[in-house]
């Protein structure tokens, strides 16, 4: 029993982004002709949230997968993103009673932004301090009520990661906060 | 003749740029640089505006943001932005812009009449006479409601527009160690020497042009970053502040993308407030015609643009800086005739500058009155006695067409006043100031009352802001307020300045009183007999400035709220199905074939489900993991029914109250392990549920080891009901069984349909045969289809919220509409549900007297007696008589056609409902339809009360 | 307004949710008291306090965790914020 809620990998063919119908690749140009930032969906990737108990942390957290990202979302609580579907599975495997694991691979659309104004239009939709936010790290906030975990991945790149259902709303107030420094859309 | 550009000065115009402008369907010119203010000015235009009641003409009064009197209406692309004063309007090719509260012209306007009417509208002239019972024929609100489309028409500002405005509005989120409020010479000081300390470092600056190019490059190179046209209008706690910055405004094409205007969020670790000070007037009678304004606003367009007010120009005042201003106009080629001053004897560099001015000394006298149709003409003067505060003996007269007035400086202290920090009355500068010490904030330069006009010229007024004598002297030019109305609402009883500020809406308009603030308080001390501190100021409030609504909304400008869409949305969207906003979800509410309107489209639906089978998306139900060793003990708790025997893989139907003991969300709960639990919630209350848990846990039960997480977007749902769905699923599931055995009810099972893995569980709400099928969100549109593929061959239609709403109306079953916050599980009958075997939250309390009140309004259905379609929200009555319906007994939570009973039927909470049964009530409702039908109470169950066809 | 949660650092108010009292909240009476006085006044009874007050907040926008603020309901100064739960 449960094995899918354990781990719910993605069937090649089967599955859809949130965003297939409205993701069209393209430049949509400032006045300037530029396009300061990129936005591309990072669809596919297995997600899941691994938690560990008040005293059980050191054991919880050594479990983390080397090659993932991982957000301490909450204390001792990690949202995982890794490219290996197996992850979900093999960590609800390892946890026993040390804490629990949830597939959350369909549950969330991870929106990656990227250029020289990522900043300035990431700025319009969190009220975040991007300028002293260490790189490769993360944290937990929220646009006008959309939950959103924002992960620092380099220089002038992040990854959202929101809610599925809220995504095309999401990804039009992107849309809109870029309009004045241009998107291209990969 | 009145104003006119001079040949020298204008440090922000670029002479050589013409620009062309429409006002009022005529064109004029002014040039780069220009505000529309200055451009008027430079046309030698005297009247820009017509005051609020008596339709007076009215000059320009100051240069910035305090105008009180030239207010346009701006228009662009058929969009109308009223109420825009001239002196913040950057003038730019092809802008058009119109005048207001005007008719037909500003130079002739034919509703000045009612300056005829002079007592008649004074302070308190609508509460007195529209307001309080009705006497007679010509008093009482109905006298207003009558009166009110003609005098709204008569007194107001400019008009609204109806053409939807298309600009894009954005927030900005900023952050800084040190915000330093306005950017002339002490805010960039001020900005250089906090970056210079390492601090990041925010500079705004209200007007457009203040700051020279090297003061830019300056700011540029120590990284402090500028904002222009960027005012700084609210003052929030922790030190976040409000500001709008005017991105395109000037532009005659704004670029592409570019937003109109920025909402900017700063938080800031400091704030240094280097606003400045606003100059006052003196308030004397006939203070408010054309050509009469502040020394300092006349200076401003000078040096800035130019531009001088007038030809043969009067100064009064009470203080040096006037003397200075008069110097300096005097070097831009402007005439001044005299310098008229209270005071009767002036020091030594005021008279200095008053002879390099080439103007006639007149100290120890005071303007007493003016003359002019539609321009100053003449200034009437008289002795003042500074003692005693009146003029004595006869007046001269001076010829003049401009009178430039001074009464000293007011530091701009309102970010400090909403902070809440009280102002401190200086004597000496007869200004209030911010208090000494200043948390997380300071003011520097002339904000913090240091002001400096020049060499040995002193900032210290004398004691004179009003000139008492008879003839109407305005203190609040825009809402038409004089001195006689504060003193007539003393004599009333308004003596506390918040009432008496209210009463005769002085500093109310749109200007907020930036330059009537002191002058009033100095008239109204004086009527009250008390020196200024001890009257008072009222608190300053957010917005410094006006700023438009959709700068407000930013970037949800046209969209309220997100919209949350289910993995199936585009599905629903190609079946043509009509969306409906349930909460922030897109739900299909019915799936029109072609000629069908809703209620044939749902009742269609609903009644293949019963006879056929259907497919109804699920997706929205909350749905909570709920995991960890103490879950079932969790549940056990949360639930009023028993969860901690429910064998693995089976569903339970639950239900939790509110620690009060209100019923608060019901839903199933799956075991999927001994220590697993999938919740599923209501839509509508899946965020509340949430928190109540989480609170829990946290908060009162910290020694349970329960994790919860939201998996709501995580799998897509479909339910399946009708005497075919199993047919559909034994085609289209493969890995399982789907029949009695294997999948009884509350049964769940795992499987696959077209290679998706997926979890199905027995349970209905139709009170049919049903299942709901789940999947990964990504996998429900291929899930949808393979299931609508097996379906089709069986008659299956996919069914919307309608036919859903319809199929549990017509079975009794509860939701948001029945359980809403004041029904009990008794009174929606669920009391079977409350497990007497152990504590749950809200069993405290349910068996309080109220709660258990045998009258209590409980559960019922109802049937339309005469075929009518009824109304949710009617309430039930037992009188025939539409009109004298007397007592609400209860009312209707939802309605439908039910096709099963083929007639209008509906769910009620009814006063002791549960012996009502076959009882003919009325269900009346006298305000939306004005509908009065009789009805029959009948069981809430109305189809398979037995419950054999779900169990079937 | 600003709060600074334990975990995700300061942070717009706009990410919370208040849910009351906190010195209320801490004292949930035993199931076992049914329908007595203390139940009732845990219900219904409520600090509103003009001065320094104990509230309960969670981080809705963010970790979603608990937090008591002690806050000067006049001036709206936030004193204190500790963290709830296990």
């Amino acid at each position: 029993m449960a094995n899918i809620f354990q781990s719910a990998q993605i069937v090649p063919g089967k599955a859809a982004s949130p965003l297939a119908a409205s993701m069209k690749a393209g430049t949509y140009a400032a006045e300037n002709g530029a396009a300061g930032v990129q936005i591309h969906e990072l669809f596919g990737r297995a997600i899941c949230e691994m938690a560990a108990w008040h005293d059980t942390r050191s054991n919880v957290r050594r479990l983390i997968p080397k090659g993932s990202t991982a957000i301490e979302i909450a204390p001792s609580r990690w949202l995982i993103i890794t490219e290996d579907q197996a992850v979900p599975a093999k960590l609800s495997g390892k946890i026993g009673d040390k804490g629990t694991v949830v597939d959350l691979s369909h549950g969330r659309t991870i929106l990656k932004v990227s250029g020289a104004q990522s900043v300035w239009v990431l700025s319009k939709l969190f009220a975040i301090d991007f300028a002293t936010m260490p790189l490769r790290s993360g944290l937990a906030t929220s646009h006008h009520g959309i939950t959103a975990q924002i992960w620092h991945e380099a220089e002038n790149t992040f990854q959202i990661i929101i809610f599925r259902s809220l995504a095309e709303s999401f990804f039009e107030a992107l849309k809109a906060a870029s309009s004045d420094v241009g998107y291209e859309i990969a | 003749m009145s104003g006119y550009r001079v040949e020298k000065g204008g440090s922000r115009i670029d002479r050589t740029d013409p620009v062309a402008f429409t006002i009022d369907g005529k064109q004029m010119f002014g040039v780069n640089g220009d505000t529309l203010a200055s451009a008027l000015m430079a046309n030698g235009v005297s009247i820009v505006g017509r005051s609020f009641k008596y339709h007076r003409p009215r000059g320009l009064f100051a240069a910035g943001f305090e105008e009180p009197n030239a207010l346009f209406t701006h228009m662009r692309d058929g969009v109308r932005e009223p109420n825009l004063r001239a002196t913040e309007i950057e003038i730019y090719d092809g802008m058009i812009v119109e005048s207001q509260n005007r008719w037909p012209t500003l130079d002739h306007d034919l509703m000045a009449i009612n300056q005829l009417g002079g007592k008649a509208l004074a302070a308190g002239f609508y509460y007195k006479t529209f307001m309080g019972p009705v006497i007679g024929p010509l008093k009482g609100t109905r006298f207003w409601m009558f009166c009110e489309h003609f005098i709204r028409r008569a007194a107001g500002l400019g008009k609204a527009g109806t053409t939807p405005d298309a600009s894009r509005y954005e927030r900005v989120n900023a952050f800084c160690d040190v915000l330093v409020v306005g950017g002339r010479q002490e805010g960039v000081s001020q900005a250089l020497a906090a970056a210079k300390d390492g601090s990041r470092v925010i500079l705004c600056e209200q007007s457009a042009h203040a700051l020279s190019t090297a003061q830019k490059d300056q700011l540029l190179v120590e990284g402090v970053q500028l904002l222009d046209r960027t005012c700084v209008w609210g003052w929030y706690d922790g030190n976040v502040l409000a500001a709008v910055e005017r991105v395109t405004d000037h532009m005659r094409r704004p670029p592409k993308g570019m937003a109109r205007q920025r909402h900017w969020v700063i938080r800031a670790g400091h704030v240094r407030l280097c606003t400045g000070a606003l100059e006052r007037p003196i308030i004397f009678p006939g203070n408010d015609r054309p050509g009469i304004m502040l020394a300092s606003a006349a200076l401003t367009y000078a040096e800035n643009h130019g531009c001088l007010p007038g030809q043969k120009i009067a100064i009064f005042a009470n203080n040096d800086s006037a003397y200075s201003a008069a110097q300096k106009l005097a070097k831009a080629d402007a005439n001044i005739v005299a310098i008229i001053d209270v005071r009767p004897k002036i020091s030594e560099a005021a008279e200095q500058c008053a002879q390099a001015a080439g103007a006639k000394r007149i100290t120890g006298r005071a303007v007493i009155g003016t003359r002019g149709k539609k321009r100053v003409r003449e200034i009437h003067v008289a002795a003042w006695d500074l003692e005693t505060g009146t003029a004595k003996g006869a007046s001269d007269v001076i010829k003049c067409d401009t009178l430039l007035v001074s009464g000293g400086w007011s530091p701009v202290i309102h970010l400090a006043s909403q902070k809440g920090e009280k102002p401190v009355w200086d004597n000496v500068l007869q200004a209030f100031c911010v208090p000494q010490k200043l948390n997380g904030m300071s003011a520097h330069g002339a904000a913090a009352g240091a002001f400096d006009f020049g060499d040995s010229l002193s900032p210290n007024p004398a004691p004179v802001l009003h000139i008492a004598y008879p003839g109407k002297a305005f203190v609040d030019l825009q809402h038409d307020v004089t001195a006689d109305d504060v003193a007539l609402a003393h004599r009333e009883g308004f003596i506390s300045v918040e009432h008496l500020k209210r009463y005769t809406t002085l500093g109310m308009a749109t200007d907020q009183g930036k330059t009537s603030n002191i002058p009033a308080l100095s008239i109204m001390a004086d009527a009250l007999g008390k020196p200024i501190p001890e009257v008072g100021t009222t608190r300053f409030r957010a917005p410094y400035t006006a700023v438009a609504i959709g700068t407000l909304a930013a970037e949800r400008f046209g969209d309220l709220q997100p919209k949350r869409l289910t993995p199936m949305h585009e599905r629903h969207i190609d079946a043509g199905a009509r969306m409906y906003e349930a909460g922030l979800w897109m739900r299909p509410e019915s799936y029109n074939q072609p000629g069908e309107n809703v209620e044939q489209a749902y009742v269609r639906e609903a009644k293949t489900v019963r006879t056929k089978v259907g497919m109804v998306d699920v997706s929205t139900l909350g749905k909570i993991d709920v995991q960890g060793p103490d879950a079932a003990i969790f549940l056990n708790r949360v639930y009023t029914n028993g969860f901690a025997k429910l064998q693995v893989g089976k569903a339970r139907y639950g239900l939790m109250l509110r620690e009060d003991g209100f019923a608060m969300d019901d839903g199933t709960t799956w075991r999927l392990a001994e220590n697993r639990f999938l919740m599923t919630t209501t839509t509508a209350n899946a965020a509340i549920v949430m928190q109540q848990m989480e609170k829990m846990l946290a908060v009162h039960w910290p020694d349970l080891r329960v994790h919860l997480t939201s998996v709501t977007d995580q799998w897509a749902g479909v339910a399946i009901a009708g005497p075919k769905s199993r047919d559909v699923l034994a085609k289209s599931v493969t890995g399982t069984a789907v029949d009695d055995m294997t999948l009884p009810f509350m049964g769940i099972v795992e499987g696959e349909i077209d290679g998706i893995p997926v979890m199905i569980c027995r349970l209905s709400f139709s009170g049919e045969l049903a299942f709901e099928v789940y999947c990964g969100a990504h996998h429900g549109e291929a899930m949808w289809d393979a299931l609508m593929q097996a379906g089709q061959p069986l008659g299956m239609v996919p069914y919307g919220l309608e036919a859903l709403g319809t199929l549990r109306i017509e079975k009794g079953h509860v939701t948001a509409a029945e359980i809403d916050g004041r029904t009990t599980a008794s009174d929606l009958h669920l009391d079977w549900m409350l497990s007497k075997k152990k504590p749950f939250i809200g069993s405290a309390m349910i068996d309080r007297e109220g709660l258990t009140d045998e009258n209590r309004w409980t559960l019922v259905g109802v049937k339309s007696l005469n075929g009518a379609k009824l109304k949710a929200g009617s309430h039930l009555v037992a009188s025939e008589a539409k009109e004298e319906p007397g007592w609400s007994l209860g009312h209707l939570t939802a309605m439908c056609f039910s096709p099963e009973l083929n007639t209008y039927v509906a769910l009620a909470l009814l006063e002791n409902g549960d012996t009502q049964k076959g009882r003919r009530l009325f269900a009346t409702d006298p305000v939306r339809t004005g509908t009065h039908l009789p009805v029959e109470i009948i069981d809430h169950h109305m189809v398979d009360p037995e419950g054999t066809r779900m169990h079937g | 307004m600003r709060i600074a949660c334990p975990f995700c650092g300061e942070r717009d108010v706009a990410e919370f949710t208040y849910h009351g009292d906190a010195d209320h909240s801490a004292k949930r009476p035993e199931p076992a008291q049914e329908n007595s006085q203390a139940w009732n006044q845990w219900v219904y009874d409520r600090k509103n306090p003009a001065g320094e007050h104990r509230e309960l907040w969670q981080h809705t926008g963010g970790c979603r965790g608990f937090m008591i603020v002690t806050r000067n309901t006049i001036t709206h100064e936030i004193i204190k914020v500790e963290r709830v739960g296990p």
